[in-house]
């Protein structure tokens, strides 16, 4: 087969009708992997002969009628700081124990085996979900298929670009501040922070106990729905974790009585790349052709959000590293041991006062909730940041791209947000919108992101490097 | 707060945890450090969270000891 099925649902069609069969998949993905990881850092570690024995047993499962739903015989890949058993989690760092997790599954990971899909290996993140690539440090540097000389994002960087580059058609990331949905954005693909609760995070390296999500990025929102069905669901190692069945939605005719409240305050801002609005404007646009109501909303405590997710990662992260930091220091990326050391000039009064705020930021979006059904925004106000800027000006402070995320705040109050292509940048980056739901309620978001994509074809587009395959 | 009484406050709060960054880094956590504290302490200025209950997590029937591979 020469021309393979772009989506994570039109692969598992295609198995399904015999157009194709999981090996052929899986050697198609080796084989991109082969031609393009040297120029794009996506793996830190591949699986192929596992791979390939998977997709022979998934073959052979199909063809006598044993079908384990639409990831099965899908090549897949998984953020390295998940445990997985055949082979080591390093969370892209010098320091985290060799030891942790090995030989073990995650649940997640588990879930991924047992619904047939097929792992071909371990992506890349920023180091522990957090900080900025490191040339100093012995680790590939990830880089956006759009455009090899600007970044994928993070810290899911490698899930991204991988998706985007069609190395795999489904990653697991994990999302903090926006880890799922930064790269998404940057890289031009679908990507889904679940609720809090909603996936099992244990056998994860934590970065912030009570603001991790995982989940998937994907080309398109249904091939996320399609993810979230086999990775959602209560684990007895996660008390975080609720049993609250999740389904992936039958597609929409449209979006009538959906109500849809529409963000802009905070989220572009006169740093904004001036083709953000336009596209943001445009997205909403066929939100509302499609039959949806649309209004104007403003985030309530969006700056104090802003604060409390800050405070609330150093602290937590803190805890976690303090040991190691005091050790090893210079182990650590040189981003990564700076951020976290932020939580050693915060009080514990300041963390208790963090959450209680997170309190009363989620019982006003709850209220925000009877009004409308979804609120849209720009998932990230520009387009991928180049190396060499990054080299320059750093992540945070102001105008800088660390300010530029619009995603922390819903780590904060916990409800699920989806990030979809909306368009380009004049330099042809991907730009990006997310559409936010409530608790639990991510089949909302996920179904008028399908009615959106079958209105669009932001999803369809592929960089010229992997395209020109 | 000024910048010597930033220095003294990073200082300090790095010795207490235990950490010891060169003197570049140190200069950049104490340069960062007046918004950081600003920030945190604009929190205590949110008049809807005088009496709110912090979303913390402790449940005493929580005794069991699962392991993330098992189950």
């Amino acid at each position: 087969m020469t021309d393979f099925p772009l989506t994570l649902t039109e692969a598992a069609a295609a198995l399904r009708a015999g157009a194709v069969t999981s090996v052929e998949l899986t050697r198609n993905a080796i084989a991109r992997a082969d031609q393009l990881d040297g120029s794009l850092g996506v793996y830190l570690a591949r699986f192929d002969d596992y791979a390939l024995n998977a997709a022979v047993t998934a073959d052979a499962e199909l063809a006598s009628g044993r079908d384990r739903g639409p990831l099965h015989g899908i090549p897949c890949a998984v953020k390295d700081i998940l445990a997985m058993a055949e082979g080591p989690t390093t969370a892209q760092s010098l320091v985290l124990d060799p030891d942790w997790g090995a030989g073990r599954d995650a649940p997640v990971v588990a879930r991924l085996k047992r619904a047939g899909a097929v792992l071909t290996g371990k992506v890349s993140t920023m180091e522990f979900a957090i900080g900025m690539p490191d040339a100093s440090k012995p680790f590939p540097l990830p880089r956006n298929p759009w455009n090899t000389g600007t970044w994928p994002g993070g810290s899911s960087s490698g899930s991204g670009a991988g998706v985007a580059a069609g190395l795999f058609y489904m990653a697991i990331g994990t999302d903090t501040a926006g880890s799922i949905r930064w790269p998404a954005a940057f890289c031009g693909v679908s990507g889904l922070m679940p609720t809090f609760g909603r996936v099992p995070k244990s056998g994860c390296v934590p970065l912030g106990y009570s603001l991790d999500h995982i989940g998937p990025l994907a080309r398109t929102a249904a091939d996320c729905a399609a993810a979230l069905e086999v990775i959602a669901g209560p684990h007895p190692s996660d008390p975080d974790c609720v049993d609250a069945p999740f389904t992936a939605p039958a597609p929409a005719a449209g979006l009538a009585g959906v109500r849809i409240g529409v963000v802009t305050e905070n989220q572009i801002s006169d740093q904004a790349d001036p083709a953000l609005r336009p596209a943001f404007e445009a997205a909403v646009a066929v939100l509302a052709a499609r039959g949806a109501d649309v209004r104007e909303v403003r985030l309530p405590y969006w700056r104090e959000m802003v604060t409390a997710n800050i405070v609330t990662i150093m602290s937590e992260a803190l805890a976690y590293h303090r040991g190691d930091l005091a050790s090893r220091w210079d182990d650590y990326f040189a981003a990564t041991r700076m951020v976290i050391a932020q939580g050693a000039l915060l009080s514990a009064a300041d963390y208790v006062q963090a959450q209680r705020v997170r309190r009363v930021a989620q019982q006003a979006v709850g209220d925000l909730f009877t009004e409308v059904d979804l609120i849209a925004a720009p998932t990230v106000q520009a387009g991928a940041i180049s190396y060499r800027e990054l080299g320059e000006r750093g992540l945070g402070g102001r105008g800088r791209p660390g300010a530029m995320i619009n995603t922390g705040y819903w780590d904060c109050v916990g409800n699920p947000a989806l990030a979809l292509p909306i368009g380009f940048t004049a330099d042809g980056l991907p730009l990006s919108m997310q559409l936010a739901a409530r608790p639990f309620d991510e089949a909302a978001a996920l179904q008028a992101g399908q009615v959106y994509q079958e209105a669009t074809r932001w999803h369809r587009e592929q960089p010229a490097l992997a395209g020109g395959l | 707060m000024d910048a010597a009484e930033a220095e003294v406050a990073v200082r300090a709060m790095l010795s207490a945890a235990g950490l010891s960054p060169p003197p570049e880094e140190v200069a950049q956590l104490v340069a960062g450090y007046p918004a950081l504290r600003a920030a945190a302490d604009a929190l205590y200025q949110v008049p809807a969270a005088r009496y709110a209950d912090p979303a913390l997590r402790f449940r005493a029937a929580d005794t069991a000891r699962v392991d993330w591979a098992e189950g």
